[in-house]
């Protein structure tokens, strides 16, 4: 390395950065060069006076008003209602009962629909002859009594009562 | 320091917001020292400290507890520094030599205190501190990086390569320029400790 690329490796060498041959080299050219032995000493006497200044010490305020700050900026949307599902779900006593809420809402009326449509179905015939039957009583030459008793019959199906098989023949 | 606790921070859990006050306790003055070396004034030290801690809160969940989050505050109040000056483009460094015009047309120069003039150690100390706090602001923000980083705060140069997000190499010319730089100016400080 010539002069002036030495030069630059002042600092380096300085703060012990550089590699064990690039400092041989340096020392080296120390032993004959006055001019990098005195700027050696000058940047040498930089880093000892930055070295030296005293710790800026931060004023109390600087972090009450930190917090001041962070307070106004902390992120609301997590802090309502999603925080308290969040925080729920951290009791697994809580999540399990809520979990129980949520199926048993859903699964409830899902049940109940297919029980009342299995029911619609059984009665549905019976609805059917009951109204027949009912309009048919106008008809002057209808059997008044067999119409009665089909409609009868059928009000005990709808009534969830049916008749015991046999009863009426 | 007043700690207010978890109330302050509704978002965070305990644990985190206690993480965060270490942070804090742990950092916060070097940071602090730090920004003041780059701004060179107190309000904008404070302004730029908690620029830094608020962005590190913000994404504090999100931190990787492993990663290094003491050169992540250090690159976030040198670029933060950056940015300030960006947005001020108005802020210059005057020379105190140049004359100040008065509303009549007329010069005036400045009087500044001859720093040499006072004997007393700690007015000395005093004007020191100024002296090579006027230095650093004199070199252009990325050279006063690297040379607050190194000098003041002792970091080696893969260390503050990491915190600026530069090579090895930038850090080492940097350095040595910035350094050529204060000697230049602070020669004085050297004549008279050699003559004391």
């Amino acid at each position: 390395m010539g002069h002036a690329r030495l030069e630059r490796q002042l600092s380096a060498f300085l703060d012990n950065e550089l590699t064990a041959d690039d400092a041989q080299e340096v020392r080296a050219h120390l032993e004959t060069c006055v001019a990098c032995r005195e700027e050696l000493q000058r940047l040498e006497h930089v880093k000892r006076l930055l070295g030296s200044l005293p710790e800026r010490a931060p004023a109390p305020q600087v972090w009450e008003e930190l917090r001041e700050r962070l307070d106004a900026q902390a992120p609301r949307e997590s802090a309502g209602v999603l925080e308290a599902i969040r925080n729920a779900f951290r009791r697994p006593a809580l999540a399990l009962a809520a979990a129980a809420i949520v199926v048993l809402l859903i699964a409830v009326p899902l049940v109940k629909g297919r029980i009342d449509r299995l029911r619609a179905a059984e009665v549905g015939p019976d609805v059917f002859v009951r109204e027949h039957a009912l309009s048919a009583v106008a008809d002057p030459f209808a059997d008044r009594a067999y119409v009665g008793l089909l409609v009868t019959d059928a009000n005990l199906v709808l009534i969830s009562e049916p008749r015991s098989r046999g009863s009426v023949r | 320091m007043a700690r207010s606790g978890a109330t302050s921070f509704p978002s965070y859990r305990r644990e985190e917001l206690e993480a965060f006050e270490a942070l804090i306790d742990r950092h916060g003055r070097r940071i602090y020292n730090i920004a003041y070396r780059m701004a060179g004034n107190d309000a904008d030290a404070k302004d730029l400290t908690q620029e830094a801690f608020i962005r590190i809160f913000r994404a504090f969940r999100r931190i990787n507890p492993d990663a290094s989050l003491e050169s992540w505050l250090y690159r976030i109040v040198s670029n933060l520094y950056i940015d300030m000056l960006r947005r001020r483009p108005k802020v210059r460094i005057e020379s105190l030599d140049a004359p100040v015009l008065t509303p009549k047309g007329g010069e005036v120069q400045r009087e500044v205190p001859d720093e040499r003039a006072d004997p007393a150690e700690e007015v000395l100390n005093t004007q020191l501190d100024a002296g090579v706090q006027r230095a650093l602001l004199a070199l252009s923000p990325d050279l006063r990086a690297v040379v607050v980083l190194s000098d003041i705060d002792g970091y080696s140069y893969e260390e503050i390569g990491t915190m600026l997000h530069v090579p090895v190499g930038t850090v080492k010319s940097r350095l040595h320029r910035a350094r050529r730089t204060l000697q230049e100016r602070l020669q004085h400080f050297r004549q008279r400790r050699s003559e004391g």
